[in-house]
């Protein structure tokens, strides 16, 4: 169905519409919001949140961008406050931790590339690392990938390098030893 | 040529990483729809509970409540320049609904004249918060108030909502940079601020006398 005919419908309280709308979307926020957090409940409750606002917000959509733009960018918006809760929660938890002299390193002798990669991009800043998750894995553009950070489409180029770079330098060892 | 086959292959490994189950759009749609229904129950209650005089109330408390968090911070980094604002003309009596609609467009003023003063004081000087534990403090409490008011009755309008949806984005990307302070990050905030346009539009949202709508009402 036409985009401006759904959200028409769900403007008018259609239940039936409002859950197309879901449907049609709810995919992508979710592997973004999964792919940024890699925690299953943390995942569903950002998406959730998304939705949420997304529906009461819908009247303010003013169809500049495509729905899935603006929906996206709701969706980096609501990861990127739940993930400073979670983090603020996590530096408690580890001090903690340290406190009483439980805080053992889970470093691996010898891991693997895809356990490499996984801490190195855990490592990226959070900006290069929604940048890189949203254009190397989970395909979006950079147009949409700028107008849901509200930056320049030169920016997320360039983060998107730099997250690169950081990757490539983190795994040099790595990538010496492929090359041999 | 090495290089971009590593790059290949990073691409490929990258693709495991978090690598997301299948979406459990059902159990997600069943909470917000409960969620969306409880929500819709608390404003209707509230609806009924609070009289206008009591939301005038709210709204005033909601404004001075706004101002404490990041006055802390702007008394500091912006000595002598007092935020204008908005003092309505006293006049005739007033509808009780428009008292209550008068209040939250009174906190929202006020909100965003505390906003637009604490991102002048970002733009100029954005690592200001490095070594100032009350500048994140008050960036988080105006990020609250700004979500206060997009649940409140102030984002009724459709040009202030609008606002205080880019001020969000704006300010939980500054609150972010607490956790990642490096240097592309704040540029990415600062050029957002700038591509956004959101210290002129602020600055154009704010009445330079009385609150706009607000004269002779109170």
């Amino acid at each position: 169905m036409d985009e401006r005919r759904l959200i028409a419908r769900v403007l008018d309280g259609d239940p039936v519409a409002e859950r197309e709308l879901y449907n049609t979307h709810v995919d992508r926020v979710y592997r973004l919001a999964y792919r940024m957090t890699g925690d299953e409940d943390l995942a569903q409750e950002f998406t959730q949140e998304t939705f949420i606002r997304a529906f009461e917000r819908l009247k303010q959509f003013r169809g500049e961008a495509a729905l899935s733009t603006w929906l996206h960018s709701i969706a980096v918006s609501v990861i990127y406050n739940g993930m400073r809760k979670v983090r603020r929660l996590q530096a408690r938890h580890v001090d903690l931790q340290e406190t009483v002299g439980l805080g053992e390193s889970p470093v691996d002798a010898d891991p693997d590339l895809r356990e490499r990669l996984a801490a190195a991009i855990d490592e990226l800043p959070w900006g290069y690392r929604t940048v890189f998750v949203m254009h190397d894995i989970e395909g979006f553009k950079h147009e949409e990938i700028a107008a849901a950070l509200g930056v320049q489409t030169g920016t997320s180029k360039a983060q998107l390098s730099r997250a690169r770079a950081k990757l490539r330098e983190a795994l040099a060892d790595f990538a010496e030893e492929w090359a041999s | 040529m090495m290089g971009d086959r590593f790059d290949d292959l990073l691409r490929e490994a990258a693709q495991e990483y978090h690598r997301p189950p299948e979406t459990p759009r059902d159990l997600m749609w069943a909470r917000i729809e409960a969620v969306r229904q409880e929500r819709a129950r608390r404003r209707q209650q509230l609806r009924v509970l609070y009289s206008p005089w009591t939301r005038w109330g709210l709204g005033l408390a909601a404004a001075l409540a706004i101002g404490i968090g990041i006055g802390r911070w702007t008394i500091g980094a912006r000595s002598g320049a007092e935020p204008v604002v908005a003092v309505p003309e006293v006049g005739g009596p007033v509808e009780p609904a428009a008292r209550g609609r008068l209040a939250f467009r009174l906190a929202a003023t006020g909100h965003l004249t505390r906003a637009e003063t604490f991102l002048t004081s970002f733009r100029a000087n954005p690592r200001a918060g490095e070594a100032d534990a009350e500048f994140w403090s008050g960036a988080g409490e105006l990020l609250s108030s700004t979500r206060l008011l997009l649940d409140s009755p102030a984002a009724d309008d459709p040009v202030l909502r609008a606002l205080l949806e880019e001020l969000e984005l704006v300010l939980v990307q500054i609150v972010q940079l607490s956790y990642e302070r490096g240097g592309d990050e704040i540029e990415m905030v600062t050029e957002g601020l700038e591509r956004r346009g959101l210290l002129l539009r602020l600055r154009t949202a704010i009445p330079a006398g009385p609150a706009v709508g607000v004269e002779g009402v109170l």
